[in-house]
C-alpha cells in the first residue's frame, strides 16, 4: 500500500521544487524588474532623506538638488531652486509623475549596503549619484511659464535642427499637471499643415490652386463641411490654397483631400509621426489622425476641420521643425546626458537623425505660406517686429464644443532656431468666441520676439 | 540520545527567534526592549511543555519532525512580530494555544489512533460545515468590501477582525474522509467484485460528495485555488486508501469541471483577472501586485529583518506573509522556508510510509498532504502560479486558525509515528 504514498510524496516534493524556481525567477531573475516597478512604492520610500544626483540645464541653472539636512545628520532634503516653471517638468520625488520619478533609479545614490552594490563598489565604480543634464533653456522655459500668465495652457518649443528641447512649460504649475508633452489635444486647422504639405510635395496643388468657395459642403455619403464662422472664404466664386490656408477655412481642405485621395493624406500624416510611437522620459502619447476603418470622406473632413486629429504641443513644434528645417523630421530629445558627481560628462544619448520626410522645395513653399499667415492670415498677432516670423493657427473642438487654440511655427524664416507650438485650452478670458489667433498667437509673439532680441543680442 | 538532538534543534529554533526579535526591535526602534525575553520564554516554553510530554509519554514518536516544524514556527512568529508588535503577542498565544491542542492529542490518543476512525462521519461533516456554511450568506448577500476571499470579518464596532475557519475544518474533514475510505476499504468483502469498475465505486461517489459539497464555496469566495486544494486533498486521500488509478482519473475530471462551473461565478472571475493582470488598478482584492513587489524587491539577500516595507503589502501578517519574509530574508530566506516545508513533507511521508496499520498510513500521509498542498497552494499563489488564494500558511500565517491547522497535524502526526514505531 506504499505506492500511492510514494507517488503523493514524489508530486509534492516536485511542487517544492517548482516553488524554488519560482522564487529564483521573481527574487533573482526579475528582480529588476519588480525594483523599478512604477508600481513598487520602495523606492520613493527610501529616497526620502537620501542623497539623489542633481538635475540641471546644459548651460549650468541647477533645477533640482539635495543639500545636508541641518538637523537631522547624515539626511538629505530636495530642492527645486529654479521654481515651478519647470515643476511640470521635474516633479518631486514623491509625484508620480516628471524625471525625478521618470529617473528614479538613475538619480539614486547607490550606497545603500546591498550586496551587489558592495560588488560593484569592490571593482571599482563610483556609486555616488549621477546628475542628470537637460536641455531646456532656462530663460526661455521661464518666460514661457510667464507668458502663460496662470491661464490653462502649455508651450513647447525645440530646436529645428536636431530636435533638443528648449522649452516645455505648462500653465498653471503643479506637478502632476505636465500637458505639453503628455496631453492629445484636438488640433483644428492646425492640422492643415500637414494637408497642405501633402498638397505641395505630390503636387496635387500649389498654393495658387482654385477651389470651389463654399460655405457648407455636404461630402456625399458622409459630414456636412462649414467654415469657421459661417462664411465664405474669400469674395470670388473660387478661393485659392494658399487664401484658404490663410484664414483656416475648411471647405476648401476637404476639396483638396477628396481630389488628392485621402490615402495619400493619411501616408504623410504617417511621416509626420501620427500614429507613430515616439520615446520621450516624459509620458508622451501617439499623436493619432484618422480613426480604424475611416472612409475616406471622413478623412477629408478631417483635413478641412482638423476633426480626428489629435496631438500634443511637443509633437506639434516637431512638425514645425520639420518646415523649418527644409523638410526633416526632427525627434524631440530632452535628455541632454549623464555627469558623475564630479560634474564630468559620463555619457551622450545618441540623437537620431532627421528623417526627409518632404522635398526642400515642399518646405520653403509650405514656410512661405505659413510666412503669410503671420503678415497678413489669422496670425497677425504673432508678429515680433523686425524678424519674419513663420505660424499656422488652428480652434480645435472636443466632444463637449470648447475650444483648444495653437499656434504652430517657427522663427526667423531666413535661418530658423526655434519651433514652438503654443496650445491655450478653453475657460480662459476668451470665453469660447476664442480662436488660435487671438489666445495662442500673441503668447507666441511674446515668446519668439524674447528669443530673437536675445539671439540678436547675444551675436 | 535522539532525543538530546532534537531538544538542541528546537533550542536553536527558540534562539532563532529570539533573535530575530532582537534584529526586529533594533531595526525598526534603534533598541532592544522585553519583547525578545517574552518571546522566548513562553516560545521556548510552549516548546519545553511539548518535548517533555514527547519524552516522558510518546517516547519513540520520530525527533525529525519538530524541529523544522519549530523552525518554521519561529520564521513566521518574528515576522508577524516584525510587522505588527500587537498582532504578534496574540500570534504568540494562539501559538500556545495550538501547542497545548498538540499536546492534548499526544496524551489522548497515545493509546490507539484507531480510536479516531470511529468517529470518522461526524469528523466529516463537522469538517465540512466548518468549511462551507459561514460563507453560505455571501451566495445570497451583497460583498462588502472586507467580504472577499476566505476571510469573516467578526465582531463590531471598534473590535472588528477577521477569522478563518477554512483550514481547521480541513484538518477535520481530511481525517473523517481519510477513516470513511479506510473504514469502507476494511470492510470490502473479501473477494473483490470481478467488474473492476464495480471496485472503488462507493470511494468515487464519495469524491463526488465533497465536489458537490465544497462548490458553494467555491462560488461564494471566488477562491478556485483553495477549492482545488481542497479537491486535491480529498482525491489524494480516496488514492492513498484505494490504490486506484481511476480515482485520480475520475478526480481530474471533477475539478476540471468544478473549475469550468466556477468561472460563473463573478468572484472567482476577479480573482482570475488580478491573477492575469495583477497591477491592474481597482483591484480589490489587493495583494497579489504588491506582494510580487515585495518579492522582486528581496533580492537574493533581503532588505534585513525589521529593514523592508511589509506594510505596503495588504494583510502582510496572513496570505502575504511569505512575500514579507521574501522581502525582508531575500531569496535565501524563501528557499529556507520551502526547504523547510519539504522537509516536514519528507518526514511526515516517512512516518506514513512507516506505519503499518492502513488509517495510520492513511492519515499519516493525508494530513502531510494537507501541509504540503496548503503550502503549495498559498506559496504558488503568490508566485503567481496560480490565481492567488485568501488561504493562511500553516505554521507561518497569524492567527490561531493557521497554527491549530499544522499543530493538530503535527499532533496526530507525532502521536502516529509514536505508535507505528516510526521507521524515522
Amino acid at each position: 500500500m506504499n505506492r500511492p504514498i510514494r507517488r503523493l510524496a514524489f508530486l509534492l516534493m516536485v511542487g517544492m521544487v517548482v516553488l524554488v524556481v519560482g522564487a529564483t525567477w521573481h527574487q533573482a531573475v526579475a528582480s529588476d524588474r519588480y525594483r523599478s516597478h512604477p508600481n513598487n512604492r520602495r523606492i520613493a520610500l527610501h529616497q526620502a532623506g537620501k542623497q539623489r544626483g542633481m538635475i540641471s540645464t546644459v548651460s549650468g541653472t541647477v533645477l533640482a538638488l539635495s543639500k545636508q539636512d541641518p538637523n537631522i545628520p547624515r539626511s538629505y532634503v530636495r530642492e527645486y531652486p529654479a521654481g515651478e516653471a519647470f515643476a511640470s517638468v521635474i516633479g518631486t520625488e514623491q509625484s508620480p509623475e516628471g524625471l525625478e520619478h521618470v529617473y528614479l533609479q538613475e538619480l539614486r545614490s547607490r550606497r545603500d549596503l546591498s550586496v551587489s552594490d558592495l560588488m560593484a563598489a569592490f571593482f571599482g565604480e563610483d556609486l555616488r549619484p549621477r546628475g542628470l543634464q537637460i536641455t531646456l533653456d532656462a530663460r526661455l522655459q521661464q518666460r514661457a511659464y510667464d507668458s502663460l500668465a496662470l491661464r490653462r495652457g502649455a508651450v513647447a518649443a525645440i530646436d529645428p535642427y536636431d530636435g533638443r528641447v528648449l522649452a516645455l512649460a505648462s500653465s498653471p504649475s503643479p506637478a502632476s499637471t505636465e500637458r505639453a508633452a503628455s496631453y492629445l489635444y484636438p488640433l483644428g486647422s492646425a492640422f492643415q499643415i500637414v494637408t497642405a504639405a501633402a498638397a505641395l510635395d505630390t503636387g496635387a496643388a500649389d498654393a495658387s490652386s482654385l477651389f470651389e468657395d463654399r460655405v457648407v459642403w455636404q461630402i456625399p455619403g458622409s459630414f456636412t463641411i462649414v467654415n469657421p464662422g459661417n462664411a465664405p472664404c474669400g469674395d470670388m466664386p473660387e478661393v485659392s490654397l494658399l487664401n484658404s490656408f490663410l484664414r483656416s477655412c475648411h471647405v476648401p481642405f476637404a476639396e483638396l483631400v477628396m481630389e488628392m485621395g485621402a490615402e495619400v493624406l493619411q501616408s504623410y500624416a504617417t511621416s509626420f509621426r501620427f500614429g507613430v510611437e515616439t520615446e520621450f522620459p516624459l509620458f508622451s502619447p501617439t499623436p493619432l489622425f484618422g480613426a480604424e476603418g475611416a472612409p475616406d470622406e471622413a478623412l477629408a473632413a478631417a483635413a478641412g476641420t482638423g476633426r480626428l486629429a489629435f496631438s500634443s504641443p511637443l509633437h506639434m513644434a516637431a512638425v514645425a521643425a520639420a518646415i523649418a528645417n527644409g523638410g526633416e523630421m526632427v525627434i524631440p530629445y530632452l535628455t541632454a546626458g549623464w555627469t558623475n558627481a564630479d560634474g564630468e560628462a559620463l555619457e551622450l544619448p545618441g540623437i537620431p537623425p532627421g528623417v526627409r520626410i518632404i522635398s526642400a522645395e515642399t518646405a520653403s513653399e509650405l514656410a512661405e505660406m505659413m510666412e503669410r499667415v503671420v503678415t497678413e492670415g489669422h496670425g497677425r498677432e504673432a508678429t515680433v517686429a523686425g524678424h519674419r516670423v513663420a505660424g499656422k493657427t488652428g480652434t480645435g473642438q472636443d466632444a463637449q464644443g470648447r475650444h483648444y487654440t495653437w499656434f504652430v511655427g517657427f522663427a526667423p524664416v531666413e535661418d530658423p532656431t526655434i519651433a514652438l507650438a503654443v496650445m491655450i485650452e478653453p475657460g480662459g478670458e476668451f470665453g469660447e468666441s476664442v480662436t488660435g489667433g487671438t489666445a495662442a498667437a500673441p503668447v507666441a509673439s511674446e515668446l519668439l520676439s524674447y528669443w530673437l532680441q536675445r539671439s540678436r543680442a547675444d551675436g | 540520545m535522539r532525543r538530546g538532538a532534537e531538544a538542541a534543534l528546537l533550542a536553536g529554533a527558540v534562539f532563532i527567534a529570539g533573535l530575530g526579535a532582537v534584529l526586529v526591535d533594533f531595526g525598526k526602534t534603534g533598541q532592544i526592549g522585553w519583547t525578545p525575553v517574552v518571546l522566548l520564554l513562553v516560545y521556548g516554553g510552549g516548546l519545553t511543555g511539548l518535548w517533555l510530554v514527547v519524552r516522558r509519554w510518546t517516547p519513540r514518536t520520530s525527533p525529525l519532525l519538530l524541529p523544522p516544524t519549530a523552525l518554521l514556527v519561529a520564521l513566521g512568529l518574528v515576522e508577524v512580530y516584525r510587522i505588527d508588535s500587537g498582532q504578534g503577542a496574540v500570534h504568540l498565544w494562539w501559538l500556545v494555544a495550538a501547542m497545548m491542542a498538540a499536546i492534548g492529542i499526544l496524551l489522548v490518543y497515545r493509546f490507539g489512533v484507531g480510536r479516531l476512525m470511529s468517529p470518522c462521519y461526524p469528523l466529516a461533516v463537522g469538517g465540512w460545515c466548518l468549511m462551507v456554511f459561514p460563507f453560505l450568506p455571501r451566495l445570497f448577500w451583497d460583498l462588502s468590501h472586507e467580504e472577499i476571499g476566505l476571510w469573516l470579518p467578526t465582531g463590531g464596532g471598534e473590535v472588528r477582525f477577521l477569522i478563518q475557519p477554512f483550514g481547521l475544518g480541513l484538518v477535520f474533514l481530511t481525517v473523517g474522509l481519510a477513516g470513511i475510505h479506510c473504514r469502507w476499504v476494511l470492510d470490502a468483502p473479501a473477494p473483490v467484485p470481478a467488474r473492476p469498475w464495480l471496485r472503488a465505486r462507493r470511494h468515487l461517489f464519495l469524491v463526488a460528495a465533497v465536489w458537490a459539497g465544497t462548490l458553494p464555496l467555491l462560488w461564494a469566495t471566488g477562491d478556485l485555488t483553495a477549492w482545488v486544494t481542497v479537491m486535491a486533498l480529498s482525491v489524494s486521500v480516496a488514492f492513498l486508501a484505494t490504490g486506484e488509478n481511476r480515482v485520480v482519473g475520475t478526480g481530474l475530471a471533477l475539478v476540471g469541471g468544478g473549475v469550468l462551473l466556477g468561472l460563473t461565478s463573478f468572484r472567482a472571475r476577479e480573482m482570475i483577472g488580478v491573477w492575469l493582470d495583477p497591477f491592474s488598478a481597482g483591484d480589490r482584492t489587493g495583494g497579489l501586485g504588491e506582494s510580487l513587489l515585495a518579492m522582486g524587491s528581496g533580492n537574493l539577500s533581503g532588505a534585513g529583518l525589521g529593514m523592508g516595507d511589509p506594510g505596503l503589502i495588504p494583510r502582510a501578517t496572513s496570505e502575504g506573509i511569505l512575500a514579507a519574509l521574501a522581502e525582508e530574508l531575500g531569496l535565501a530566506g524563501t528557499v529556507a522556508v520551502i526547504a523547510l516545508y519539504a522537509l516536514v513533507v519528507a518526514v511526515g511521508m516517512g512516518i506514513a510510509l512507516g506505519s503499518r496499520d492502513l488509517f495510520c498510513k492513511v492519515t499519516a500521509a493525508s494530513l502531510t498532504a494537507l501541509l504540503g498542498l496548503m503550502f503549495l497552494a498559498g506559496a504558488g499563489g503568490l508566485q503567481r502560479l496560480f490565481p492567488p488564494t485568501g488561504m493562511g500558511l500553516p505554521f507561518l500565517a497569524q492567527g490561531g486558525v493557521p497554527q491549530l491547522t499544522g499543530w493538530l497535524a503535527i499532533g496526530l502526526l507525532l502521536v502516529i509515528s509514536d505508535q507505528e514505531r516510526g521507521l524515522l
